[in-house]
């Protein structure tokens, strides 16, 4: 397996850009998640790796290959990158063992046989497409790009065909494989809570660029910009003053080492505020969703504003409730 | 030895007699003849195979439309394969011996038929006469109804009886002797006024018999010949030929004909072919299988038919209709029925 | 300040989301896919490129016809029954497809060889085969004594031509009816709609491609049909055409009247194009059986009468027709043989032209549809123009053409199978096109990532999934080129024979006896085939 590295592509289809001054580096044996809205470019950004793009400036190298480049323009045939389509693209004709088959030189059986047992398909060679669930289509497409020994893998929105039980089952299902295979892949998707949880590292997507690339925990804690956090999951925004030291918020005031001044705005995440329940609280619960392993709370200040709040099981609060609001972590931006 | 010598006297007076009934067309046995024939396989080609049988040519013959060949040899122009073209009317012959492809035919050739039935510049010769009839429904017309001339078929009474083939070769033909005959105009006037008839117009000849005969139309301009062969496919028909009565472009005997192509490869064979379809026992086939007129003189039509002497045909020049063809399709088009 | 809601205001810049069937291609097609799609153009292109030369050589006089009252009248009439013939075909083939497909009719096999059975019969015929049944003296008059009125002009020529091209909507319908996901009209059912909703609003939609590519074939074939609109003496262009050719010296107005016919085939063919929309209709996912829908007793005894009818129109009466000539004729002491030569001509002819078709086709249509541009656009869009000439325009065109370059190939067979092809070219590329969109795109592309190049992809991935609907066209040519009759008069060679030049031969001589054989010989021998088309092929029965 091998790294990629991307540098600068921009691609625009007949005046509108698909992508403007795209970089992404992924490290040999790491899963990457290109996510972002639908139109930001993520796919045409992975086809544009893959051959079926070709950009109009801007390089791609594979390991220490350079696929795309100045007077460079590597078929995909020969850029040693298995795909898996967004529906899968079996080859109807063909049985699954030879839909594996396919890409691999030479004698395959062996090679088909060790791929579905990674997969966990052990049996199914003689059977054809259309006698197969989706997710089980899905493990052939995975095997198919697996069994040739690619450089790297890459998947277009996988589990967007699956329905909600089997996808939880195959994000877990594919991150395993893809590991166990040690494979350096890429994988699109616009739904954020995948992107978080299957990929080593995120990269973010907006208007054909990539606005922020980092682990998952970071990029969730520490988004770039109030857009990206707003992306990546819910979130609180509110307006604050800062001054030396402290920034004040209708949420109360927090000690602040960044160095800004004057208006901010300030994103909280559900779950880093805190009620408590108060007879005179300031504040008012006016919601409550509850999730079995958590609530969402809707909280009315006393500037009117109406903020979310994420807690456990218990203590349950129900609307009228009065609470006063602790904040234990908050992130700064400059006010836009 | 006496027999052996008989014998071979014998046999040398036999290969002699076979040599000779070659008359004159010895070198041709084993050579290639190309023909194009305007005229259909089921009327000729046991004519053709004869030929073939007795000279030893072998013969290549292409089938098909007059007016699609004559088409056709004019795309070809000098690169044309064929040796023969044998057309079903002048008009067809006239146009590709306007435009110089065929030569000249020796003249004891040509004075085989009377002169009237070939290109008075010995382009083509005819080969069998075809009459310009009036066919009509014996149940709804008698015969002193008919018009004396084709004129008369512009009268109100006549209004939807008159059935004509304006795309047909005979048709323009005879429109093109009309011209001839009456002039520019006065043929403009006929057809505007045929047309003003609302006279019904069909693809080909063999149409308009069918329909007179089905009752579809009254009457129709014709060909002879269309009824007899009708009459040998189905029997008794309730249709009948009418032959005008006097000299007039309707009345017109127009010959189908064959001339030699100026480009061909074999014209020794073309003139042997020739000359058999000028024969006594090809004539007695046109007049007996295809119910033709024989044009040469002492071979006697189908029984039914007036002698062609006494058929009232009008003074013209065949090979000038090529020259006002285009005209005569003008004048069709410009009178609406085209 | 709202809650949750993104900050930027820009809008989303709006990238190509389409399915990849509809994006642009962003690699060009391999050279080799451009020689074998492009060597078409030359047996297309002649008669076109002959035409255009006599045209820009043509006196003001020739250019004259082209503004007269004259020529305004035949564009009206030839459209008029385009309009008329096309209406007529796609509703009948439609419908009966219908019948086939959805429903749970019985014997399915048999009528739905005969339904599509008038294909494979010359439009002469059936032309004459009507003239000859109706009218006070007809055959049918004789027979039950009843004067039925003379069938000719429009309503003659409108009905033989739909006869003769119904099939193909029939044919098209079948197939995309069996592709149907039947989700769509159970979903629509069950929202209440009656069935005549559900056929309107889902079924019909759903067709739209498919009958858009049956119109054009059956609005093209009509314009270029000579022999049903000649006997039915009903005043269109090709007509003109034909007498301009036979009549003349100068062909130029001939030609010049064959770019007028271009021109309305021209718009035809751009206004299919129009409505074929931004269907991609491959399905993603494996599509639940059709249940054949359960007619009651009324709705199936409607059906079957309408099959009925269908059948005796176009078939029973024709082939009555024909028998009863041949008996008469045979009563009458005519000689009938086998002509054991013209039907060899016949099958060896149709069955080269369709195997060159379909070869042909299969290049074109991927350029097309696979790497779209301008340039493979007008290549599709030739094919179908010279579908719509008169086949005398291209028979000269040709001869013009190859006396002077092509010389030994000048009255060949190999000159003649090619321009069978690419006369009859427009139906293997409209079925391949078809197959070729039932084909998901990414699969090609899976391919190319796991390594093979364009051309494996194609021998290994693409023609196998597709050579089932290619099978289809190349059938088609084959009917077709069975009844072909101008182009093989003047470019066969010398001696070649084929069944429908005996027809025409005898016809035209009124050896009606003679002709009647050879044509229930070609009827027979088409209908085999036509048989293998229809039931063996698994697209079309349910």
């Amino acid at each position: 397996m091998s790294s990629i590295h991307c540098s600068a592509i921009s691609r625009s289809f007949g005046g509108a850009a698909a992508l403007t001054d795209f970089d992404l580096e992924v490290p040999v044996g790491s899963i990457v998640s290109l996510v972002g809205p639908s139109g930001s470019g993520k796919t045409t950004a992975l086809r544009v790796i893959a051959g079926f793009e070709t950009p109009d400036h801007g390089t791609v190298t594979i390991g220490d290959r350079t696929v795309v480049g100045p007077g460079v323009n590597v078929p995909p045939e020969r850029r040693r990158v298995g795909m898996v389509f967004q529906d899968y693209a079996l080859f109807p004709h063909m049985t699954v063992a030879a839909n594996v088959a396919y890409g691999v030189d030479g004698p395959s059986v062996g090679r088909v046989t060790e791929v579905l047992a990674l997969v966990g398909l052990k049996g199914f060679a003689e059977r054809f497409p259309n006698e197969l669930s989706g997710g089980e289509q899905q493990r052939v497409a995975l095997a198919r790009a697996l069994a040739p020994q690619p450089d790297v893998v890459l998947l277009d929105e996988p589990f967007s065909n699956l329905d909600a039980p089997q996808r939880d089952k195959m994000r877990r299902e594919v991150r395993r494989i893809l590991k166990a295979a040690g494979a350096t892949a890429v994988f699109v998707t616009h739904d954020q809570s995948e992107a978080l949880s299957v990929a080593d590292i995120v990269a973010v997507m907006r208007a054909g660029s990539v606005v922020q690339v980092a682990p998952p925990h970071i990029v969730y804690a520490a988004p770039a910009d109030p857009w990206v956090a707003s992306f990546l999951g819910d979130s609180v925004l509110v307006e604050g003053t800062a001054t030396t030291g402290l920034v004040s918020t209708s949420l109360g005031t927090f000690p602040h080492r960044g160095g800004a001044e004057g208006t901010v705005d300030v994103m909280i995440r559900p779950e880093w505020i805190h009620p408590y329940p108060q007879q005179n609280g300031s504040a008012v619960v006016v919601d409550r969703e509850f999730y079995g392993h958590d609530q969402m709370l809707l909280i009315e200040l006393p500037t009117g504003q109406r903020v979310q709040s994420r807690i456990g099981p218990r203590p349950l609060l129900d609307p009228g409730d009065r609470v006063d609001l602790a904040v234990d972590e908050f992130v700064v931006f400059p006010h836009t | 030895m006496t027999r052996a010598m008989i014998t071979i006297v014998a046999l040398a007076l036999l290969a002699a007699a076979c040599g000779g009934s070659d008359d004159g067309s010895t070198g041709i046995e084993g050579s290639t003849l190309v023909i194009y024939s305007g005229r259909s396989e089921d009327l000729i080609g046991p004519l053709v195979d004869q030929f073939a049988e007795e000279t030893g040519v072998d013969v290549q013959i292409r089938y098909a439309g007059s007016a699609e060949l004559a088409a056709t040899l004019l795309e070809e122009g000098s690169g044309s394969p064929a040796d023969v073209f044998f057309a079903q009317d002048p008009a067809s012959l006239g146009a590709i011996a306007l435009a110089g492809m065929l030569s000249t035919l020796p003249t004891g050739t040509l004075s085989t038929v009377p002169e009237a039935f070939s290109d008075r510049d010995g382009h083509w010769v005819g080969t069998s006469g075809r009459a310009r009839v009036v066919v009509y429904d014996t149940t709804r017309v008698t015969p002193d109804e008919i018009p004396a001339t084709e004129d008369g078929f512009v009268d109100q009474e006549w209004k939807g009886r008159l059935g004509v083939a304006p795309t047909n070769g005979s048709f323009l033909a005879f429109v093109a002797a009309k011209i001839l005959l009456d002039g520019e105009a006065a043929t403009l006037a006929w057809l505007q006024g045929i047309a003003a008839n609302d006279a019904p117009t069909y693809p080909k000849n063999s149409a308009i018999v069918a329909a007179v005969d089905e009752g579809q139309v009254d009457t129709g301009l014709v060909n002879h010949y269309y009824l007899f062969r009708r009459t040998a496919e189905l029997g008794d028909l309730l249709a009948e030929n009418h032959f005008f009565g006097v000299a007039t472009a309707g009345s017109m005997v127009m010959p189908a004909g064959a001339g030699i192509l100026e480009s061909a490869a074999n014209p020794g064979a073309a003139l042997a072919f020739i000359e058999f379809l000028l024969s006594t026992a090809a004539q007695e086939y046109f007049a007996s299988e295809t119910f033709e007129y024989p044009l040469v003189p002492g071979v006697e039509p189908f029984p039914g038919l007036p002698a062609l002497a006494s058929i009232p045909t009008p003074d013209l020049d065949l090979s000038e209709l090529a020259t006002v063809l285009d005209l005569a399709t003008d004048l069709v088009a410009e009178a609406g029925l085209l | 300040m709202t809650v949750g809601a993104p900050i930027d205001a820009r809008s989303e810049l709006n990238e190509p989301t389409a399915p990849a069937s509809m994006r642009a291609p962003s690699r060009r097609a391999p050279w080799w896919l451009w020689v074998a799609g492009g060597a078409i153009l030359v047996p297309v292109g002649v008669p076109l490129v002959a035409l255009f030369v006599r045209v820009v050589g043509a006196s003001s006089e020739a250019w004259s016809i082209l503004f007269s009252l004259r020529t305004v009248e035949l564009v009206v009439r030839s459209a008029l029954l385009v309009v008329l013939v096309t209406a007529s075909a796609l509703a009948i083939g439609v419908g009966a497809a219908w019948l086939l497909v959805r429903t749970d009719l019985r014997f399915k096999v048999a009528w739905g060889v005969l339904v599509a059975l008038p294909l494979v019969i010359p439009s002469y015929v059936i032309a004459l085969s009507y003239l000859a049944a109706s009218g006070p003296r007809g055959l049918i008059a004789d027979a039950t004594g009843i004067p039925l009125p003379v069938v000719s002009g429009l309503p003659g020529a409108w009905l033989a031509l739909t006869l003769s091209t119904y099939p193909y909507a029939f044919l098209i319908a079948t197939a995309a009816l069996r592709r149907f996901d039947p989700a769509l009209e159970e979903a629509a059912a069950g929202l209440g709609a009656s069935r005549a909703r559900v056929f309107r609003t889902v079924t019909l939609p759903q067709l739209r491609p498919a009958m858009g590519a049956a119109a054009l074939l059956v609005g093209l074939y009509t314009l270029s049909d000579f022999g049903a609109v000649s006997l039915m003496r009903f005043d269109a262009f090709t007509r003109v055409i034909y007498a301009q050719y036979s009549g003349r010296l100068d062909r130029t107005p001939a030609a010049v009247l064959s770019v007028v016919l271009i021109l309305i085939a021209l718009t035809l063919i751009l206004a299919e194009e129009r409505s074929r929309g931004r269907a991609a209709y491959f399905s993603r996912r494996a599509t639940r059986p059709l249940v054949p829908m359960h007619l009651e007793r009324t709705g199936a005894a409607a059906g079957y009468v309408f099959i009925a009818i269908l059948v005796i129109v176009g078939v029973v009466l024709p082939v009555g027709v024909l028998v009863a000539w041949l008996l008469r004729g045979l009563a009458a002491n005519q000689t009938v043989s086998v002509q054991w030569e013209a039907i060899a001509g016949s099958l060896l002819g149709s069955a080269l032209a369709a195997f060159v078709a379909m070869a042909a086709a299969v290049p074109a249509m991927i350029l097309a549809v696979r790497y779209r541009s301008t340039a493979s656009r007008w290549l599709e869009r030739s094919v179908y123009i010279t579908f719509s000439l008169p086949h005398i325009t291209v028979a000269l065109a040709v001869v013009f053409f190859s006396v002077r370059y092509l010389g030994p190939l000048y009255q060949s067979l190999t000159l003649l199978v090619i321009v069978y092809a690419a006369i009859f070219l427009a139906q293997a590329t409209g079925a391949t096109r078809a197959a070729l969109l039932q084909v998901n795109p990414s699969v090609e592309d899976a391919s190319r990532s796991l390594g093979k190049g364009a051309f494996t992809t194609l021998r290994r991935v693409t023609l196998p999934l597709i050579w089932k609907g290619v099978a289809v066209g190349g059938a088609l040519v084959f009917l077709t080129t069975m009844k072909e009759l101008p182009v093989t008069l003047i470019l066969r060679p010398t001696g070649f024979e084929t069944l429908a030049v005996r027809v025409w031969s005898a016809a035209d001589e009124l050896f009606y006896a003679r002709a009647s054989a050879s044509a229930l010989v070609l009827l027979l021998v088409s209908a085999v085939p036509m048989y293998v088309l229809v039931i063996r092929n698994r697209e079309f029965v349910t």
